[in-house]
């Protein structure tokens, strides 16, 4: 019995059989569809590479797992918001476990992006003043309250709708709007403000 | 200031100057927020941020990291499906194994402490079972003394479990006395004036 998987929009439709019979080409696509967006949003959270992708995995195999649960009842990416955010607290929860047996401290795993984020292809003197404002941008960024910078990066970044993002976080859409508005508006302060002293 | 029309220029302003907005609502913004000079030098402030940077490098980035992650999740997969096959068996190996090895262990420390040392391979003596150390020692000693007495070896038993009866007997009565002459000690102690007590404890410690 073949499975019944539309794609329409990107969306998947009509899920009547279990994941397992899914083939590769299907599930393929599932994942190249939603695997950013997913990614990012273990990214923010965990602020770590390695471990984002790794969460990533573990959320699409749940979710492949539990595929004939989903009843539409909210949108695909909703969906996997959810698990990647629990997946993301269980993550916590282990590594706290496994730090606490370890005796490692906290402060040696640090928890900013010290990284570079944004790749860039420009000439390097444009490197280099990329790369500032690309550093001056995430320490403003995570600095938002975090109602505010879940908005703004599933509105800039993720490109959602202002209804899927209130279906994700349970905000109202001018309660969205508003929160978007202010995040943008910090950040360009706090940069101009940052940019402007280097400058002198 | 119409403040329903400032509010939602305000709302629409990041979506303006990411060019997201829809004809309409573009339209309407450019025609409304020339009238807000705080509007307009917050967009000149947003562009010159924001146009530092480009958001598809922030996409190739993610695209960079996420390009195998497909293939890790079929090859997950893969694997899973093997477990899963098998995965009665591990239950087992994981949980049954483990409980049947303690339960093994338990009974064997239950059954340790329940056997009784029995003393002799012929089972000649009488019925009650002799454990104490005590007794095993002077069984040793009897037996010793068997030995070296070069006894008759068919009436061995009959020797040892005699001479064991009588040891023993004796061993009881020579302690009853002892016991006797105690009692009668303290009486005698009890009786004694308190004169006659400390010139006993002087005379015992010289």
């Amino acid at each position: 019995m073949s499975s019944n998987i539309l794609a329409i929009n990107n969306e998947l439709t009509n899920i009547d059989e279990p994941a397992t019979i899914l083939d590769n080409k299907e599930l393929n696509n599932f994942v190249r569809n939603y695997q950013k967006f997913v990614y990012h949003t273990a990214l923010r959270y965990t602020k770590d590479y390695d471990l984002s992708e790794d969460i990533t995995q573990e959320v699409f195999l749940k979710a492949l797992k539990n595929i004939n649960k989903f009843k539409n009842k909210s949108s695909i990416k909703t969906w996997l918001y959810r698990i990647t955010i629990n997946e993301c607290k269980n993550q916590f929860r282990r590594k706290k476990l496994f730090n606490f047996f370890n005796f490692t401290s906290r402060e040696e795993e640090g928890n900013e992006i010290e990284d570079r984020v944004f790749i860039s292809n420009t000439n390097p003197e444009n490197q280099y003043l990329m790369k500032e404002t690309e550093l001056l941008f995430l320490k403003a960024y995570q600095e938002l309250p975090e109602k505010q910078r879940e908005t703004f990066a599933l509105r800039y970044f993720d490109e959602l709708s202002y209804e899927e993002i209130s279906e994700i976080l349970g905000t109202s859409i001018g309660g969205l709007k508003a929160n978007y508005y202010q995040a943008v508006r910090k950040i360009a302060k706090k940069l101009n403000y940052e940019i402007g002293a280097q400058n002198g | 200031m119409d403040k329903d029309i400032y509010k939602k220029l305000q709302e629409l302003l990041p979506d303006y100057v990411f060019g997201r907005l829809q004809n309409s609502d573009k339209e309407f913004f450019e025609l409304n927020y020339i009238n807000y000079p705080d509007l307009v030098k917050e967009v000149e402030e947003i562009k010159a941020v924001f146009n530092r940077f480009d958001k598809m490098d922030f996409d190739n980035l993610l695209a960079n990291k996420t390009r195998n992650i497909s293939v890790k999740i079929i090859e997950k997969r893969e694997k899973n499906k093997k477990y899963n096959q098998i995965g009665s068996f591990s239950y087992l190996i994981r949980y049954a194994l483990p409980v049947a090895i303690i339960i093994t262990f338990l009974i064997y420390l239950v059954e340790k402490n329940n056997k009784q040392d029995i003393i002799g391979s012929n089972n000649n003596f009488n019925d009650n079972s002799i454990s104490s150390q005590f007794e095993n020692d002077t069984l040793d000693f009897v037996l010793q003394g068997v030995e070296y007495l070069d006894l008759d070896q068919d009436n061995l038993i009959l020797t040892e479990e005699n001479l064991l009866s009588e040891y023993i007997e004796n061993e009881m009565i020579e302690i009853e006395n002892i016991n006797y002459e105690n009692m009668l000690f303290l009486s005698d102690i009890n009786n004694l004036s308190d004169d006659e007590v400390i010139y006993l404890i002087e005379k015992m410690q010289k």
